[in-house]
């Protein structure tokens, strides 16, 4: 474990990579899981997402390859999480945003359904954290969601993040304009956390 | 909808803004001091072929839709600052503005009557929703031209870069089309 005081080496997580929770795995998924993939996708996972539920499972299985590319070349780690009692895929967790240069990345997240409730996604995220401050040396990591999406919130509280603003009409969700809020955690505020 | 071409202009009172020529390079090149560059991720040119290198990069980006390179002329054609606005695609809404004005124009509000005038014609001929400024919070400045052309703080983003080797926040001021018809 790297302490606070010494030198910043951004570690890095790769396509074989695995992080690991008390009840999940977060890996990069394969394109054969597309299909199972998919079907967890419904209306009301999308709902506050600016991707609709996909019409196929083809764009599933593109997306799976353009994130294995991405994660074979530290561009984004957007993972999948695996229950591991079921070792089947229940959502997606992942750093979408790499900013090197300060370093900051940004998580992404979402879950199917039937994990409603169970508070996985904190889980999850305080695994990113522990990686991204703990092991590696990120100084500032962000997520933001659609101003209406209160979960989304409640998991960016419950990991320690702060509320810092909300960006007016950014972005069009099924034709409507949304508001997206923004929430962040430095490095000083996890440790400060622990 | 609307887009900034090459050969578009936008008038005020005092100024207008288009896109700098290959011939502008020393000019512009004279405005910039450190503390025109303070606040910026760039430092100061060494010398003015780097700003042709980029006026003509910037021509390129108006041609390919990406941003529209501005420069402040004033009426009788002396070049005082920069103006970027981004290009419009069909799906953006949201546009940042950003600009620097050399020293010796400051204090005689140049950018806002310019960004007053770009808010005009963002929200009636771009069909732009929400205008956002990013401000290094040290720049009070560029703060005050915020307040002064109706922008509301938004909030903080904490260690949002690294300029100059040192991690800076940024502050987020914005206004959307329905503050500004109000």
């Amino acid at each position: 474990m790297r302490s606070e005081a010494s030198t910043p080496v951004v570690k890095k997580l790769w396509l074989h990579d695995i992080l690991e929770t008390e009840r999940c795995i977060i890996k990069i998924p394969q394109e054969s899981e597309a299909e199972y993939m998919w079907n967890l996708i419904t209306e009301d996972t999308t709902k506050y997402m600016i991707w609709d539920k996909w019409d196929d499972f083809s764009r599933t299985v593109k997306n799976i390859t353009e994130t294995r590319e991405n994660a074979q070349a530290w561009k984004s780690w957007d993972a999948a999480i695996y229950d591991k009692q079921t070792e089947r895929c229940i959502g997606r967790c992942g750093i979408n945003k790499i900013d090197d240069n300060v370093p900051s990345f940004e998580l992404g997240y979402w879950i199917c359904e039937a994990y409603y409730g169970k508070w996985i996604m904190p889980e999850c995220v305080k695994a990113y954290l522990r990686f991204a401050f703990e092991d590696s040396s990120f100084e500032k990591g962000v997520i933001r969601c659609n101003s209406e999406n209160e979960n989304s919130k409640k998991v960016a509280l419950k990991c320690g993040f702060s509320y810092e603003w909300t960006f007016k009409n950014h972005e069009r969700i099924r034709w409507e304009l949304r508001d997206t809020s923004f929430y962040g955690i430095t490095r000083e505020e996890y440790f400060k956390s622990k | 909808m609307k887009k900034l071409w090459l050969h578009d202009s936008i008038e005020t009172e005092r100024c207008t803004l288009k896109i700098a020529e290959e011939s502008d390079a020393y000019e512009v090149w004279k405005l910039i001091d450190e503390d025109v560059s303070y606040f910026m991720d760039w430092e100061k040119w060494e010398n003015h072929e780097h700003i042709r290198q980029t006026i003509l990069k910037g021509r390129k980006r108006v041609e390919d839709w990406l941003w529209w390179y501005a420069m402040v002329y004033l009426k009788d054609g002396t070049c005082i600052g920069r103006f970027w606005i981004p290009q419009l695609y069909d799906k953006t809404d949201n546009i940042e503005i950003w600009f620097w004005i050399g020293k010796k124009h400051w204090w005689q509000w140049y950018i806002p009557e310019c960004f007053e005038r770009v808010k005009e014609v963002a929200f009636n001929e771009l069909w732009v929703e929400t205008i956002h400024l990013t401000v290094n919070p040290l720049n009070i400045n560029c703060k005050k031209v915020a307040v002064k052309c109706w922008l509301t703080y938004e909030g903080t983003l904490r260690k949002w870069e690294k300029i100059k080797w040192k991690l800076i926040d940024a502050e987020f001021y914005s206004i959307t089309k329905e503050d500004y018809k109000k």
